[in-house]
């Protein structure tokens, strides 16, 4: 647990260095199976960098849109920098939602590719990604647990960003741990050429995210509604959806994937 | 499209070597990625654009791992929560 690592006299946060890790192989990852796929590199990097600027600007805008009174308070009372909140403050799910539809947008108005086959190819390692940098997470102290001194429980130190000297619950350590078996599940279910990739990450990574956050404890993050965190209601949407538009679609006899 | 993912690649990695805005270098970046990408398509100009699109991935680099500091910044005014907000 330390938020900055330090390598001769530059800081680097932990953070950064661990989503760093995960874009990397998510990168990696995605290259060699565009070449395996007979599809164009090239429109690969397109549509992840298309990806990345969506999921920034979405969870940024997510995150200042739900805590708008809060940042204006930190801002007004200098506990909090712009440059603090330039370089913090992401909400997961407003960087999918972005992802997505940054995705979808520019694809259909320049690029005009069959965005079904490239995403296929990156959605199984997309939770091992994500769970990299939840690691980082716990690394700088974000996204921390609520307080628990039972087996397993963590103390962050005083420079982290979570609250120091209390045990903690390693929230982010088990949420790195499922996305983990998320991803092996999504691997299995590759191999048996499932058509329902998105709609598998999408439903489970929403069931587990939902139960996580009663283990969050970093409420003043959080906006709450009817008792259920954003990420919550979020979540609650993101299973709905496709279910019922697979559910839908078998009704109606059309058998279209969601994916 | 070469030129400009150049321009931004070498702007982008200036931007996150002086520290004056990190975030602003990795937008820059992730444009001249893409601007480099769609460059590479025109075969008269790919020299350049693999030069534009190298640049912009040093400075993506550069930029999020230099200045993503964590996922959440209220945490850091944990004074706030004492303040009874």
């Amino acid at each position: 647990m330390n938020p900055y690592i330090h390598l001769f006299s530059i800081h680097i946060p932990s953070y950064g260095l661990l989503a760093l890790v995960s874009l990397m192989v998510l990168s990696a990852y995605g290259i060699i199976k565009a070449k395996q796929n007979d599809l164009s590199i090239d429109d690969f990097l397109i549509l992840e960098s298309i990806a990345l600027l969506g999921a920034l600007i979405g969870s940024k805008l997510l995150f200042v849109t739900l805590n708008f009174n809060k940042i204006q308070l930190a801002l007004s009372s200098n506990l909090i920098t712009v440059n603090d909140l330039l370089t913090s403050g992401f909400i997961f799910y407003g960087g999918l939602i972005g992802a997505l539809l940054f995705l979808y947008l520019f694809n259909k108005k320049f690029l005009k590719v069959d965005l079904k086959r490239y995403l296929n190819i990156v959605i199984p390692i997309i939770p091992l990604c994500h769970g990299i940098a939840r690691i980082g997470c716990y690394l700088s102290g974000c996204c921390y647990g609520i307080a628990y001194d039972g087996i397993g429980s963590v103390v962050f130190p005083e420079n982290s960003l979570a609250p120091s000297g209390i045990h903690l619950f390693p929230v982010q350590l088990l949420e790195a741990f499922l996305l983990f078996v998320l991803s092996i599940c999504l691997f299995i279910f590759e191999k048996r050429k499932s058509n329902h990739l998105l709609t598998s990450y999408l439903v489970f990574y929403g069931i587990m995210r939902f139960f996580l956050e009663f283990l969050r404890g970093d409420k003043l993050e959080k906006v709450y509604l009817f008792s259920l965190s954003e990420s919550q209601i979020i979540s609650l949407m993101i299973i709905l959806f496709p279910v019922l538009y697979l559910l839908l679609g078998r009704k109606n006899g059309k058998g279209k994937s969601y994916s | 499209m070469a030129i400009a993912s150049l321009v931004l690649g070498i702007l982008a990695i200036i931007l996150s070597l002086t520290g004056a805005g990190g975030i602003f270098a990795v937008i820059l970046g992730i444009i001249g990625i893409i601007l480099g990408a769609l460059g590479r398509k025109d075969p008269e100009r790919k020299g350049m654009a693999t030069a534009g699109l190298v640049m912009s991935i040093i400075s993506v680099v550069l930029g999020v791992l230099l200045f993503v500091a964590c996922a959440g910044v209220l945490g850091a005014a944990g004074v706030l929560a004492s303040s009874g907000y």
